[in-house]
């Protein structure tokens, strides 16, 4: 199965790369293991806190990570907090949706007025074009004839303690968005006929000709 | 739910037998007689024909003439046995291609679960491939053999195939063979030669394969469970699967979703491995309280 995540990481954002080879492959590397760790364990606890299950201490987590973690915490609360008609609303939590090959496990899915709307998580420090992307995605994947009703991005910050709360309600703004998302797999479906038209070229070529 | 899984464990430590309980396998078979271990389950009607593919049968006539013929050196007889199990690799990938086709098509309602029994084995056989199939890109200006980048090569191909065959819509399984080696950390250390002279080193298992793609195993399924046999004289032999790493096995015990209230020591019955692991996954994902 070909996650979303898979699709959308082939085909990293500019500003991504640039950065990356401005810091280089060692810096990048560690930045991205360190927010890897600080959005799976606010993950975990985010999700925990709505089950109502025991939450995680995270003692693999370096101090700084912790430190992160908290404050993702902290505006997860506030955000509770100022949406109090959010927990009531879920109907999915990190639930796998599947079309033909392509799978993904948005963080949220809720109720809205008889259909569906999709939320993931971030704790990124900004929201990115490709989150929309992601959501649009899990919109698809849930339902490939009719949109979600919206599409939210909630981004807890991990330094101040706040939280960011976008939500796209415009039916044209929300096609967009998955109009964007069926252009990625269509690129990503190319990219991998053309590699495997080539492996298979250099194959005959240098297995079965004499 | 579709398992993605990888069973790592020393020969004995029940891979095949805890594949072949998944429902529908069709059992590709790379190493010895895998297949073997079917007739274990007595009475079960869907376990498919397993698919063993001998790369001799891609020879040519004349090709395999030559393996009778005292003329031919020995080193044409190692070129042409790998150029056999490349051809054999470069079968099976298009094998799996066709297989992915059918199951999105519908068309093989009766294969449930895919099932790779040995990576090692198979990945030696892979070597082979990289080299045959990328060979004139590792010949340096100099006209020697540029080891580096035919294990970058290796690494990225291997992945790469490791990558299509966890996509296949069913159960997917591989199984891996392991070896006890210095931890990336100590190997990475200037003085890692000497510290291993000395004695008292650290060690670690970690899957049999060659080169950085045995890091990169663990990170593709969704499960990799680490596999071991409890053995006691006059009691019956206990099965163990870990699912979450210790130091003795770091980064190849991996799960996305971890069911169970003591992953390090998972007991599971002979025979059905799926049955009680499909029922921890399915009440764990229904309660949220592990079992």
């Amino acid at each position: 199965m070909i996650s979303v995540t898979q699709i959308l990481e082939t085909f990293p954002e500019k500003e991504l790369v640039e950065w990356k080879l401005r810091v280089g492959p060692v810096k990048a590397k560690q930045v991205s293991e360190e927010a890897k760790h600080i959005g799976s364990a606010t993950d975990l606890k985010v999700q925990a806190d709505c089950k109502g299950l025991p939450q995680d201490t995270f003692e693999t987590l370096s101090s700084v990570e912790k430190v992160a973690v908290e404050s993702c915490w902290q505006g997860w609360q506030k955000f509770k907090a100022d949406h109090p008609d959010f927990l009531p609303s879920l109907t999915g939590i990190q639930q796998e949706l599947v079309q033909g090959e392509y799978i993904g496990h948005p963080d949220f899915l809720l109720k809205r007025e008889g259909w569906f709307g999709v939320v993931d998580l971030k704790c990124a420090s900004q929201i990115r074009p490709s989150h929309w992307t992601q959501v649009a995605a899990y919109s698809w994947l849930k339902d490939s004839e009719h949109n979600a009703l919206s599409l939210a991005i909630l981004r807890l910050d991990k330094t101040t303690g706040g939280y960011e709360y976008v939500e796209l309600t415009d039916p044209d703004q929300i096609n967009y968005e998955v109009q964007v998302w069926l252009n990625y797999k269509v690129l990503y479906e190319h990219r991998q006929r053309v590699a495997e038209r080539s492996r298979t070229m250099r194959e005959d070529a240098v297995l079965y000709e004499p | 739910m579709n398992h993605k899984v990888v069973l790592l464990g020393s020969p004995g430590a029940a891979k095949t037998t805890l594949g072949l309980s998944y429902p529908g396998v069709e059992h590709h078979v790379w190493g010895s007689s895998e297949e073997t271990t079917a007739l274990n389950f007595v009475g079960r009607t869907d376990i498919l024909p397993p698919v063993k593919l001998d790369w001799f049968d891609t020879l040519k006539p004349e090709e395999r003439a030559k393996f009778t013929d005292e003329k031919v050196t020995e080193l044409d007889i190692a070129q042409l046995t790998k150029l056999g199990r490349a051809r054999n690799v470069a079968r099976y990938r298009r094998y799996l291609y066709q297989l992915k086709q059918d199951l999105l098509d519908k068309k093989r309602a009766e294969v449930q679960t895919v099932f790779l029994d040995n990576l090692t084995p198979f990945s030696q056989e892979f070597e082979d491939y990289v080299e045959i199939v990328w060979g004139k890109d590792f010949l340096t200006k100099e006209g020697n053999f540029d080891t580096i980048n035919y294990y970058k090569r290796f690494s990225s191909e291997l992945t790469d195939f490791l990558r299509l065959f966890m996509s296949l819509p069913c159960h997917t399984l591989l199984s891996c063979h392991i070896a006890m080696i210095a931890p990336e950390e100590v190997q990475a250390n200037i003085q890692f030669l000497q510290a291993a002279k000395a004695g008292g080193m650290r060690k670690e298992w970690q899957p049999m394969l060659t080169g950085r793609v045995r890091n990169i195993l663990a990170g593709i399924p969704d499960w990799c469970f680490f596999l071991k046999i409890e053995e006691a004289p006059g009691q019956a032999t206990t099965y163990i699967a870990k699912l979450e790493a210790d130091e003795s096995n770091v980064g190849i015990a991996k799960p996305r979703i971890q069911p169970y209230v003591n992953p390090r020591r998972i007991l599971y019955s002979k025979n059905k491995f799926y049955e009680e692991f499909n029922g921890a996954l399915t009440a764990y994902l229904k309660t949220g309280k592990p079992v």
